[in-house]
């Protein structure tokens, strides 16, 4: 395997020795740039009590251009689809080489405290947010119940 | 041109936010940030956006850079027992690989590794110790030679960043296309610009985007000298 530039240890290093509350990220023992994601739910959101799981991939130009994030647990939420794709602002078009794999998940955690039903990508969900909120709460706590809670 | 700078602006020591080292060669972009010279080369030619606050690059940045430190021959092969440098061929002659690249291509080689991975200006690039030659990961036309010599080889310069000595070589005369894409307007900060010993760093940012046109400038030297 080819050998992985020193930014890609680094970060991998410090993920390991200062790891962010409420979020982890193991690197595969098969492929060091395939992480193992797993975020909390923010307290005091839907989500709350839940364990997501994501994958990670750092392409070969990371970091320049964004890291490739998908929930593979269900979440109900108007930014993320079924098939777990995010829609992020930063790892699209406002992508920068100085953020890093940390302070990516930590946008995605906050992206769980602050649902953005203005731009969506589960339009279904990003609907029943605007029009019914307390509906789409109740929806996300029984699919986090449901989907995130099981060991 | 020369400015003076107190060292207590040295913010540059913090590590570099790009490639999360000690920044090397330190450049700083017109919004004021401060990256690695092969950093910035590597975001002024993908996202042109500084990666901190993400202002646009101008389009002629890498010909006019800031670096914020004095290019010093000495700087480079000063650890004890570096008594190899690599190079890589560029157009009319070789560049030394930076310093950093360089230990990581030395101890790859000196571990016996087959090749070596490196990533530079943003593109991952590996380098085979048998064929001594350097690829670009994702475009395999990019190619060049590659060679392992003393550090007192001739070069360049260093990792696109041209040092022209003192006293100039009589081979340029000899290799007339070199001076074309020598910018000597550039803008460099210095404390002490009285220190001797002190090369004029010049960018050449063109000649790592040469492939084809490089191979055609060599052929018509060699033919012209021959």
């Amino acid at each position: 395997m080819a050998a992985l530039p020193r930014r890609i240890i680094k970060e991998t290093q410090r993920l390991m020795q200062e790891p962010v509350p409420g979020i982890s990220a193991v690197p595969s023992e098969t492929n060091a740039r395939y992480f193992h994601v797993i975020v909390t739910g923010p307290e005091d959101s839907p989500f709350e009590g839940g364990l997501f799981k994501l994958e990670l991939f750092l392409p070969e130009d990371y970091p320049m251009s964004a890291p490739k994030v998908r929930f593979i647990t269900k979440i109900y939420h108007p930014n993320i689809d079924r098939l777990g794709r995010i829609c992020l602002d930063i790892l699209k078009d406002k992508w920068s080489p100085a953020l890093q794999i940390r302070t990516v998940l930590l946008s995605i955690q906050a992206l769980l405290s602050a649902p953005n039903p203005d731009d969506p990508l589960a339009n279904d969900v990003a609907e029943l947010w605007k029009v019914n909120e307390s509906e789409a709460i109740r929806n996300a706590k029984e699919w986090t119940r449901r989907y995130a809670m099981d060991n | 041109m020369f400015i003076c700078i107190p060292s207590s602006t040295k913010r540059w020591y913090i590590d570099c936010a790009v490639c999360l080292q000690k920044c090397y060669h330190p450049t700083r972009l017109p919004c004021g940030h401060v990256f690695c010279f092969l950093c910035v080369k590597g975001v002024a030619i993908q996202s042109k956006k500084c990666a901190m606050c993400r202002a646009i690059i101008p389009a002629d940045y890498l010909d006019n850079p800031v670096l914020l430190e004095k290019i010093v021959p000495e700087q480079f092969n000063m650890d004890e027992g570096q008594d190899y440098q690599w190079y890589y061929e560029g157009r009319n002659g070789w560049w030394k690989y930076d310093e950093r690249s360089n230990s990581e291509l030395e101890s790859a080689f000196n571990g016996g590794d087959p090749e070596c991975t490196l990533l530079l200006a943003g593109a991952l690039y590996s380098i085979d110790f048998q064929s001594m030659t350097q690829v670009r990961c994702t475009d395999q036309t990019r190619r060049r030679k590659v060679k392992r010599d003393t550090p007192l080889f001739p070069a360049k310069g260093v990792a696109g960043i041209k040092t022209r000595p003192a006293e100039i070589k009589s081979e340029n005369e000899t290799v007339p296309v070199i001076s074309e894409n020598i910018v000597d307007n550039i803008l460099v900060l210095v404390e002490d610009v009285s220190e001797a010993g002190v090369l004029e760093p010049i960018i050449n940012n063109d000649d790592d985007v040469i492939d084809i046109s490089e191979q055609i400038r060599t052929i018509d030297v060699n033919d012209g000298e021959s």
